[in-house]
């Protein structure tokens, strides 16, 4: 969809049409869905939080100026709605691991579990990549999936995290190297030779 | 910061594409001359784009569950500029009694500069405001009506006359009450202004002006609302259990 159609759209959502969303919502899906999915770390999760996210943009649609792009803001609604089950995820740790009636509850910080039909041929790989993800401090995971799920460029993870743009870079910068040292650490990244650019990294 | 810290950084952007051409040439000239820039460049290149790789597509009942709870949503998008005047309608109890305590501290207000007025004065205003809220809105905006049911202990007529003034500008505030015998009100939001009926209200007063309201339900619009003023509106109505019509 074109700026220009997505603009279409919002305005036929706001003169009353609610099916005129739907389109929005099937353009945006995989993004918001998978942004909610590298943040909260399980997939029960992110389809809720994704979920919210897409009817909190519905009803604060008429607060959407346009200045930014449409997905952009639709990201930045995302990331605060993640925020928000982190945040109620660590304040409602639970004593023991297990409810009254055997089922297992969740564990406060970002949840590994992935459902066993999700695991790749590469699983290791995959495993070992998300493993790292999650490894990252909070504010590196933060930019750098805004980045490169969500496809925003340095302006605009400096307006969306109100921050400079020397801190975006620096940012981006840390959470990347962080991320190398980390597949290195667990074995499963071998940094390239210099002079051999496209040989080695990681198994992926 | 470093040389080579300023080199990561610009690394980082060239493979985002965030850097110019100018500066993509520099940085290049720079990398062909340094080899612990060239190794970075190579970490940076095979870890770029890991955060988004691997991830599953969206479950496919996002899309239809999310369109489930919008069409739930108890009012459709923003409709603009639309604000309803209500006609007058005959005034409720608690509508009259503050009505009293209003236009009777302005009567107060009018008769405070004539000294000569005994204690009585203000009880038997306010036994003539009583009157007079009782009566239709539509009496009620003559002059006549408070006149006629002054009380005998009135005989001079600069208190009725004054009795005038203030029965007139009562006038205005009567609309706001007018709605609780009638239709429901409707909010809207316009940016971060709260707006009842067209009125502006500050968010402090809100609940007091629900409260007349009642449990009847309100009308909510949008118009360009901020979101965090139209989610704080949406939690009091909530909390009041107002009905969003």
């Amino acid at each position: 969809m074109t700026s220009q159609e997505e603009r279409a759209v919002i305005e036929r959502v706001l003169s009353g049409d609610a099916e005129a969303f739907e389109p929005l919502v099937r353009e945006h899906q995989t993004n918001v869905y998978r942004l909610a999915l590298r943040l909260l770390g399980n997939e029960a999760d992110a389809a809720d939080a994704a979920q919210d996210a897409f009817v909190k943009a519905y009803t604060s649609l008429g607060s959407f100026r346009g200045e930014s792009r449409f997905g952009v803001w639709l990201y930045r609604l995302t990331n605060n709605v993640c925020i928000d089950y982190l945040r109620r995820r660590r304040e409602s740790v639970p004593l023991q691991t297990e409810s009254d009636d055997g089922e297992e509850t969740e564990l406060p910080l970002p949840d590994e579990r992935y459902s066993p039909e999700r695991l790749a041929e590469r699983a290791e790989d995959v495993r070992a990549v998300r493993a790292a993800l999650a490894a990252l401090p909070p504010d590196c995971r933060e930019i750098l999936t805004l980045r490169e799920i969500g496809g925003l460029s340095y302006e605009e993870l400096a307006q969306t995290l109100h921050l400079e743009l020397g801190t975006v870079r620096s940012r981006l910068n840390r959470a990347r190297k962080k991320l190398c040292d980390e597949l290195v650490r667990s074995g499963n990244f071998s940094p390239p030779s210099p002079s051999n650019k496209g040989k080695g990294g990681a198994r992926a | 910061m470093t040389d080579h810290a300023v080199y990561e950084e610009q690394i980082c952007a060239m493979l985002d594409g965030e850097l110019s051409a100018e500066e993509e040439a520099s940085l290049r000239a720079h990398l062909d001359g340094c080899e612990a820039c060239r190794a970075f460049l190579a970490a940076m290149e095979a870890v770029h784009g890991l955060a988004a790789k691997d991830l599953p597509e969206a479950p496919a009942d996002l899309a239809e569950t999310v369109m489930e709870r919008v069409r739930a949503q108890a009012k459709p998008q923003p409709k603009k500029g639309k604000v309803v005047r209500f006609p007058y309608k005959p005034l409720a109890a608690a509508a009259a009694a503050a009505l009293v305590l209003w236009a009777g501290s302005g009567l107060l207000g009018a008769l405070r500069p004539k000294g000569a007025m005994s204690s009585a004065a203000p009880a038997a205003a306010s036994g003539a405001m009583q009157a007079y809220s009782v009566a239709t809105a539509d009496e009620a905006a003559e002059e006549e009506a408070p006149q006629a049911s002054e009380p005998t202990t009135y005989g001079t007529n600069s208190v009725a006359e004054n009795a005038g003034a203030p029965m007139f500008d009562a006038a205005a505030p009567m609309e706001e009450f007018a709605r609780d015998a009638g239709e429901a009100p409707t909010i809207t939001i316009r940016g971060t202004q709260i707006l009842l009926d067209g009125e502006s209200v500050a968010p402090e007063e809100l609940p007091e002006a629900l409260e007349a309201v009642g449990k009847k339900g309100v009308h909510l619009e949008y118009e360009d609302a901020d979101a965090e003023t139209a989610e704080a509106v949406e939690a009091l109505l909530a909390q009041q259990e107002i009905p969003v019509l």
